[in-house]
């Protein structure tokens, strides 16, 4: 048997070497600590970069998104209720226009200015180019087979931004918006879009009749759009419960007499209706009239 | 009596009348503790080379070894600075560099079996650019069979034979590193050596008991 023996020590090779890189871990230790202040440098300039970014810089014309300015604009280039798509493509010079901050506003940006709302109100613009409010309901009557619905719109129902102006190209919707402080009384168009949303034929428990139950979504343009009536075909008032013993507690305010409240993004997200055709009536496709304060919307139920 | 020698060797250390080669280790240690370079330097030019020779034991590796070295003085330096050092209960300080330096192999032995794996897919690789490349192998094979023939102890035992047998330490001094009884350093010691009675490095553990 071959006895084994221990490996004879030996010197560890540079040991100066080994000793100075030991003593030398303290400055490394350093050079990490000022690597992580500097990063941590650098994500506070951007992150200040970023909030100045936001805020909107030093009032930086280029800077300035059109989502931030008054909206004194809004009203002005509310003038175009419905716009032709040539208009909602052409740059209007009303966009232009920013009477809150002409006074701070550099030389350069005072060059390109658009003439000052005194040459152009936004009033007397409005009113020369609206249709007038009158107008609207006859003529949406003489168009019994239309309905806001099918008609070209800006936008879907529902899908309103907080800043109208700068959701889309210019002159596009929406015209208005109600202006919370201001001693001018507002332009206020007349417009009513409104969305099927349900349609079901079923009986109600109050009598147990077959009743056509509709579900619309309205979406008026107008500070407090309301309905006054709602007629299906020429049938008459389809007003509910009118033979039914009432439970008018049970309807939305739309039957009540009283006002629609709107939401933020002025939609009647969900009003239920419960017309009262007959049950072959109510089984077969209808037009539903709905004349609101802010217009007529016809809906094929 | 002991806080006593500790004062007088700090004084004597504050005073700077003698140079750090002129200390005790138990001094060396004192100044260590508040993070003095010339003390650690002295301790590291002193008991370097007990400490990478133990540590090639344990890793039949030279450079392991090495890399043992420099991670058992590395966080000695490091709890320096950070005012943890452990103190020094015996009057040297090779127990205490000795069990850092053993739990550095075991950290490292882990460590390398997972690298052995990557590089044995890729293929053995010998430096061959260094020197004495083979009287290098030739001592890490000799010290990986004897390792191998270790392998049949516990690894309480092949402590115990590593720090008394190889490393010469005494039963009291590798009591207090495995914070054992001195009495189970015996007995372990003694099991040891009737297991390896017929092994050929039954001589290796046959030291002599003090």
């Amino acid at each position: 048997m071959n006895e084994m023996h221990l490996p004879p020590e030996r010197e560890l090779p540079e040991p100066d070497r080994m000793l100075a890189a030991i003593l030398d871990s303290r400055p490394a230790r350093r050079t990490r600590l000022l690597a992580a202040i500097a990063v941590a440098a650098c994500f506070a300039v951007l992150a200040g970069l970023g909030i100045w970014a936001t805020t909107g810089g030093t009032g930086n014309d280029v800077a300035d998104p059109p989502a931030n300015r008054s909206p004194m604009v809004t009203q002005s280039s509310t003038a175009t209720p419905t716009p032709t798509p040539s208009q909602a493509t052409a740059p209007t010079p009303t966009h232009r226009a920013e009477p809150a901050r002409t006074a701070g506003a550099s030389t350069a940006r005072a060059a390109t200015r658009p003439p000052a709302p005194s040459e152009a109100t936004p009033r007397a613009r409005a009113h020369s180019t609206r249709t007038p409010r009158a107008d609207d309901a006859p003529r949406s009557s003489r168009n019994p087979g239309t309905s806001t619905k099918s008609a070209p719109r800006a936008r879907p129902p529902g899908k309103v931004s907080p800043r109208p102006t700068a959701s889309g190209p210019r002159g596009e919707f929406p015209p208005t918006l109600p202006i919370q402080s201001t001693s001018r009384k507002p332009y206020v168009p007349s417009s009513v879009q409104g969305t099927v949303i349900g349609r079901k034929v079923k009986p109600r428990e109050a009598d147990g009749r077959a009743y056509l139950y509709v579900q619309l979504k309205l979406c008026g343009s107008g500070p407090h759009p309301w309905a006054s009536s709602v007629s299906l075909d020429r049938t008459g008032p389809a007003t509910p419960d009118s033979e039914s013993s009432g439970d008018l507690s049970s309807m939305p305010p739309l039957w009540s007499g009283s006002r629609l409240q709107l939401t933020d993004d002025q939609c009647v997200n969900r009003t239920t209706l419960w017309l009262r055709p007959s049950v072959s009536e109510a089984n077969s496709t209808h037009l539903l009239t709905v004349e609101t304060s802010s217009g007529v919307v016809h809906l094929p139920v | 009596m002991i806080r006593q020698q500790r004062a007088a060797r700090s004084a004597d250390w504050a005073s700077r009348s003698t140079t750090p080669a002129d200390l005790d280790d138990a001094s060396l240690w004192l100044g260590l503790a508040r993070a003095d370079q010339a003390c650690f330097t002295e301790l590291f030019t002193r008991h370097n080379k007990v400490v990478y020779n133990f540590a090639f034991r344990s890793t039949a590796s030279w450079s392991s070894a090495e890399d043992v070295t420099q991670s058992t003085f590395m966080n000695l330096w490091k709890r320096a600075r950070q005012g943890n050092v452990d103190p020094l209960t015996l009057p040297t300080a090779v127990p205490l560099l000795l069990s850092m330096t053993r739990h550095e192999c075991l950290n490292h032995v882990r460590s390398h079996q997972r690298q052995l794996r990557l590089v044995g897919r890729v293929g053995d690789h010998t430096d061959a650019s260094s020197n004495n490349v083979s009287e290098w192998m030739e001592r890490e094979s000799t010290m990986t069979q004897i390792r191998q023939a270790l392998s049949v102890l516990s690894e309480e035992q092949i402590a115990v034979v590593e720090l008394v047998a190889w490393a010469g330490l005494a039963m009291a001094e590798c009591a207090e590193v495995l914070d054992v009884p001195e009495g189970t350093v015996k007995s372990r010691l003694n099991r040891a050596r009737h297991q390896l009675r017929d092994s050929p490095i039954a001589h290796l553990v046959g030291g002599d008991l003090r």
